[in-house]
């Protein structure tokens, strides 16, 4: 029998786990391991004393990240790209006083026949009517490995948005820029299925570091983004993460990889017994 | 005024159908953790007073050796007619509970019967017909290797190694008449191609199968639909250690995009790779243009 024991001081309460609900029947093979890693991150959480909130009004959810200086983009933001109930929710990471440490965001896409190149090209994955909506001479183009790559995602797929880590838990202050990245792969996975998870962001994130700290996503060039608001910003890549990753986490959180940690990483207690 | 107090007691049935509790799990219970354990563990509740149960499940999650534990001790109670019971069980449907009350264990089976069915994932998209052959249709592929590897099989029982001679005689020969490949579970349980021989008639451009080697079924095969079909009937193969020949028909996307009404025979057969029935060896034959003339009447 494995344990999850949490120390006295923990929360009161547990809504990621709560939030999980029955895990999507694509992930049926991985039920067990899912849950447990669930239960294990619960437990980490529990041992520093800190929350993981999920928010599935978007309103609330973006006030909450635009409160901490980090931009909104469009696919949170209800007025310009409205979401279906439950088609979206943040993660909100809050210390033991209660205060924000860490944010991210997960919003289901349904691209229906089209594919996500084609969202991207007309601007359709930002705007719900992109000609009355977009800014004056906004332009996105797509080609090469991130077009070649877009043009074959149809029907549904996962943005990641919305992520941002308290200025004193980066680097060695906590391992949260791990950590939320996974568990909002987590709960996409668990509520929609086996789907990629994508976002587009500048191009920094070719860098080898950044990418190991998102979780060593694939990186497809290239993206130009034109906004004539932001002219010094345009280039940009499609980062994906494939449907199986968040399972593969799992695995690796149940073997002591990337547990969550404050401070210094906790290397004295495994909670998981081996073959896991 | 007269006041009476009743101790209301709560039982879980764990996954593996045995007494569990959220306590030795978190030390301390609470309601997100009940929900958690119900919905996402597949737990079975049972709260109680005297001898009137109130039973919640959730189909969407509740596992198997649960239910037939929850059954057993329902029958076991009702077997003993001096002490009536009554049970009122509740199952949650992802937006509401529904649920039913009665004093037999039959009402409450049949209950159970139908909300399961709900919970269940659909076997294969709605638009694949499939329909079970007796297993000698295999015969009928006309291909000798087929026959070997069957009566390889029957003869091993349960354990025909994914090496078998047999079984690298069928990849080696069955090159113009028969695809075939071999299916298994990798080490997150993903249904992955080991080998893909395909036919002359296979749908997949070279581009497309070149990728399919050791890659998820769900993922490479570019008809989505058509490769979680194929994931779910190698796993129920690899469950049940039976294999299975099938009549499949529909509509199938190839890799340059087009749709084609097909229809084709497939033989799903266990092999044993590092564990029992971890792997299935898959045979399809003849991918012929469906009988339009046939459909319409």
């Amino acid at each position: 029998m494995y344990s999850y024991a949490s120390p006295t001081n923990a929360p009161a309460t547990y809504p990621f786990l709560r939030a999980i609900d029955a895990i999507h029947p694509e992930h049926e093979a991985s039920r067990d391991v899912m849950s447990r890693a669930a239960m294990a991150l619960q437990s980490d959480l529990d041992r520093y004393g800190y929350t993981l909130d999920v928010v599935t009004d978007v309103q609330v959810f973006t006030d909450i990240v635009s409160s901490v200086g980090k931009f909104v983009p469009n696919a949170f933001d209800p007025k310009m790209k409205p979401a279906r109930p439950g088609d979206i929710f943040g993660l909100v990471l809050r210390d033991a006083e209660g205060k924000v440490a860490a944010t991210n965001g997960c919003r289901l896409y349904r691209l229906g026949v089209t594919t996500l190149a084609d969202h991207l090209a007309t601007l359709a994955l930002f705007y719900a009517n992109p000609v009355e909506q977009m800014a004056r001479g906004e332009r996105l183009s797509i080609d090469g490995p991130a077009n070649d790559y877009a043009m074959t995602v149809d029907d549904k797929a996962i943005w990641v948005g919305c992520f941002w880590v308290r200025p004193d838990l980066r680097k060695a202050g906590s391992n949260a820029s791990y950590v939320l990245p996974f568990a909002a792969r987590f709960l996409g996975a668990a509520w929609w299925g086996r789907l990629i998870t994508f976002s587009i962001v500048e191009s920094w994130a070719r860098k080898q570091v950044a990418q190991k700290r998102l979780g060593e996503p694939d990186v497809y060039e290239h993206i130009r983004w034109f906004r004539p608001h932001i002219p010094d910003r345009t280039d940009m890549v499609l980062m994906v993460t494939e449907p199986d990753v968040p399972v593969e986490r799992c695995h690796k959180y149940l073997r002591g990889e990337g547990r969550f940690f404050v401070g210094a990483p906790n290397q004295t207690e495994r909670v998981v017994s081996a073959g896991d | 005024m007269t006041f009476s107090m009743i101790e209301v007691r709560t039982r879980w049935i764990g996954e593996e159908g045995r007494d569990a509790s959220p306590m030795d799990l978190f030390g301390k219970v609470n309601d997100p953790i009940a929900h958690f354990v119900l919905h996402t563990l597949g737990w079975i509740r049972v709260n109680y007073f005297g001898q009137t149960y109130e039973v919640s499940l959730d189909p969407r999650s509740v596992r198997t050796a649960a239910v037939e534990s929850f059954v057993a001790w329902m029958k076991e109670m009702h077997a003993d007619a001096t002490r009536p019971w009554l049970v009122k069980i509740s199952a949650f449907t992802g937006r509401d509970w529904i649920s039913v009350t009665d004093t037999a264990p039959e009402g409450i089976i049949a209950f159970l019967d139908r909300i399961l069915e709900f919970g269940k994932p659909a076997a294969v998209p709605e638009t694949l017909q499939v329909r079970q052959c007796p297993l000698d249709r295999a015969a009928g592929f006309g291909v000798e290797a087929v026959n070997t590897v069957i009566e390889r099989w029957k003869a091993k029982g349960q354990g025909l190694p994914i090496d078998d001679p047999s079984v690298r005689a069928l990849l080696a020969t069955a090159k113009s008449g028969c695809t075939v490949k071999i299916l298994s579970r990798d080490n997150i349980g993903r249904i992955v191609f080991g080998t893909y021989t395909p036919s002359l008639t296979t749908l997949w451009s070279r581009d497309s199968w070149g990728r399919f080697l050791g890659a998820p079924v769900g993922e490479v095969v570019p008809d989505r639909a058509l490769g979680s079909a194929v994931e779910l009937s190698a796993r129920r193969v690899m469950e049940t250690g039976r294999a299975t020949v099938e009549t499949w028909e529909g509509p199938v996307l190839s890799s340059t995009g087009i749709i084609a009404d097909l229809a084709w025979d497939r033989l799903t057969l266990p092999l044993t790779s590092h564990e029992p029935n971890d792997a299935v060896l898959v045979v399809t034959h003849r991918l012929t243009p469906v009988d339009t003339d046939r459909l319409a009447s």
